[in-house]
């Protein structure tokens, strides 16, 4: 054994025992019959109240995949809360599977940490002076707040061509990882170093992603102190997501005066947006009445336009960010995969698998299972 | 390979001869009471009435496309071409290469060509074109105007002389498959707006950018 191993029992952080436990989504238990203990050892050890041989850390660290140095204190250590995240869908999965995701979060909150030693990114500029919105605020409350960050971004009234482009030239982390999880479609935390924002990449709807990452930029600007999943705070961001990409004043100039399906479809291209949300814009706005408006439902269902709409508008936006850092670095600077690992104390192969969620085009993206 | 002439190769035509149709079909869709006897045959005669109406209204404000009503039917001119409106089906799905007009009416007529106007109009047909279209419209009372296309009177007859086969189809608007008419929204008056990717900079060069800045 090596000095330097002999010191890392003495500098042991029982948070990284849970990171890498949770990572591989193993239970205290099933970590302490891989190695002989206790599940109240493991538990001890994860919170700090006794600490590992070093016989047992190298135990540890060869069941986890981790090596010892990951386990070391001093890095920065992002820790993301479950109740921080706005989860939606995600809460009706089991808090393992959970907890495994918003580890992976952490790590990748980590690996920005040091690409940020080397590359400088956006800075995070999402307006913190914005009024909360509030349970039983009224839309108009809504409508104006998506306005306001129009007008703050000097976005003008009309379609956004990249929502996902446009969260991240103001600093916030987007990923699109393979949940493996049909209801999950995204979430987003505030809780880590940067905000980010989370695709499901399942979902292969420009559309409907669009319009979750705008939904999850609600959550983010607006919902800090609320109860994350709440119906009241999702119906909000849904109106602060149609009102941002379909300003009012804007989408009324070009709905048509009644129900034409020709003239949705030339709109659903032009806005990049779904059917069912531009159809529900029209009777928010009052351009389809409500009778008008289930009409328009009961066609698009007996079409099977609720499963998969017509008029395809692309291939769902993409991150750029993080990848074009990261080959900045190792362009300009030859720091690569093996070297940031080495940084970061994991394994190259985990690093890869992390940093897949953030590549676009279709390259090879592990499954999270949720 | 279209047979069309370049005088029906224009957007504004197609868009105007779907909405006109459209407002058809809704008006009389509206109007549609299955407990006062309306049916298939009204629901079409009424169609048939209301796209004169309609059709040969916004047609009108077309440059270089006239229109005349001639015993209740729509006869539309552009250029060289002559063209009729008829339902030829109830839904999309009705398959638009044996689909015929019916009836003795205009556009089943367009196949029996008068000696004179044959010769005038062969004189005028440039090789590969059809210059007799009609514009076969499919709907019904429940689910509106469902294709529009322009078909073409080839040279296949009848016994009696009235169309037996297409020379050409071109849809101008299919509500399964989304096709439509190349139209641009009319109103549209906000620009898309274009997000470029994030910039990133090595932050050694950042910071010598700021300090350059700074300096100056």
């Amino acid at each position: 054994m090596t000095d330097e191993q002999r010191l890392i029992p003495a500098l042991f952080d029982g948070e990284r025992l849970r990171q890498a436990r949770l990572y591989r989504g193993l239970r205290k238990q099933e970590v302490a019959s891989l190695l002989n203990l206790t599940a109240a050892s493991v538990g001890q050890y994860e919170q700090g109240k006794i600490r590992p041989s070093s016989s047992t850390l190298a135990k540890l660290a060869l069941a986890l995949g981790f090596p010892p140095q990951f386990f070391e204190r001093g890095r920065p250590l992002g820790r993301m809360p479950a109740d921080q995240a706005h989860f939606r869908s995600l809460r009706s999965t089991s808090k393992l599977d959970r907890d495994r995701l918003l580890v992976r979060l952490e790590l990748l909150s980590e690996v920005v940490s040091h690409v940020e030693q080397h590359v400088r990114l956006p800075v995070c500029d999402l307006p913190t002076d914005l009024p909360p919105l509030l349970d039983g605020d009224q839309d108009a409350v809504i409508e104006d707040a998506a306005m306001n960050l129009r007008d703050r971004w000097e976005l003008g009234r009309g379609p956004i061509d990249s929502v996902v482009r446009l969260v991240e030239r103001h600093g916030v982390l987007v990923i699109r990882p393979t949940l493996g999880a049909p209801g999950v479609d995204a979430f987003s935390t505030a809780a880590l170093a940067r905000p980010m924002l989370v695709l499901s990449k399942d979902k292969d709807d420009a559309a409907r992603s669009r319009f979750d990452a705008t939904h999850e930029l609600a959550h983010l600007l607006h919902h800090h102190d609320v109860e994350p999943g709440s119906a009241w705070v999702e119906r909000q961001a849904n109106r602060f997501a149609a009102a941002f990409l379909m300003p009012a004043d804007a989408l009324l100039k070009e709905l048509p005066p009644r129900m034409s399906w020709p003239a949705y479809f030339q709109l659903k291209q032009r806005w990049r947006v779904s059917l069912a949300a531009l159809l529900y814009r029209s009777k928010t706005l009052g351009r389809l009445s409500s009778d008008g408006y289930l009409r328009a439902q009961i066609f698009l269902r007996r079409q099977g336009w609720h499963l998969a709409e017509p008029v395809n508008i692309g291939v769902p936006e993409e991150p750029v960010l993080l990848f074009k850092a990261l080959e900045l670095m190792r362009t300009q600077l030859g720091v690569g995969i093996e070297q940031l690992a080495s940084e970061i104390c994991v394994p190259p192969e985990e690093l890869r698998s992390l940093i897949a969620d953030v590549l676009p085009g279709d390259a090879e993206r592990p499954v999270v299972p949720v | 390979m279209t047979h069309l002439p370049p005088e029906l190769a224009r957007d504004d035509l197609g868009e105007t001869l779907v909405e006109g149709l459209r407002r058809a079909y809704e008006a009389n869709q509206e109007a549609f009471q299955a407990d006062a006897g309306h049916n298939a045959l009204t629901f079409g005669i009424c169609v048939w009435q209301s796209g004169v109406h309609f059709v040969g209204q916004s047609l009108g404000a077309l440059d270089g496309v006239s229109t005349t009503v001639a015993s209740q039917s729509l006869d539309i001119r552009v250029g060289r071409c002559k063209l009729r409106v008829h339902k030829l089906g109830d839904s999309e799905f009705d398959d638009a290469r044996t689909s015929f007009p019916h009836n003795v009416g205009p556009a089943a007529r367009m196949g029996r060509y008068e000696q004179l106007e044959f010769e005038l109009v062969a004189e005028a047909r440039r090789e590969g074109e059809y210059l007799d279209w009609v514009v076969g419209h499919y709907g019904n009372a429940i689910d509106g105007l469902r294709a529009v296309r322009l078909q073409a009177v080839g040279d296949d007859r009848a016994l009696d002389g009235t169309i037996s086969g297409w020379g050409d189809i071109v849809t101008l608007f299919d509500v399964a498959t989304g096709t439509l008419v190349q139209m641009v929204p009319a109103n549209t008056t906000h620009e898309v707006v274009v997000i470029p990717e994030p910039d990133v900079a090595l932050q050694s060069d950042a910071d010598e950018e700021e300090s350059d800045l700074r300096q100056s």
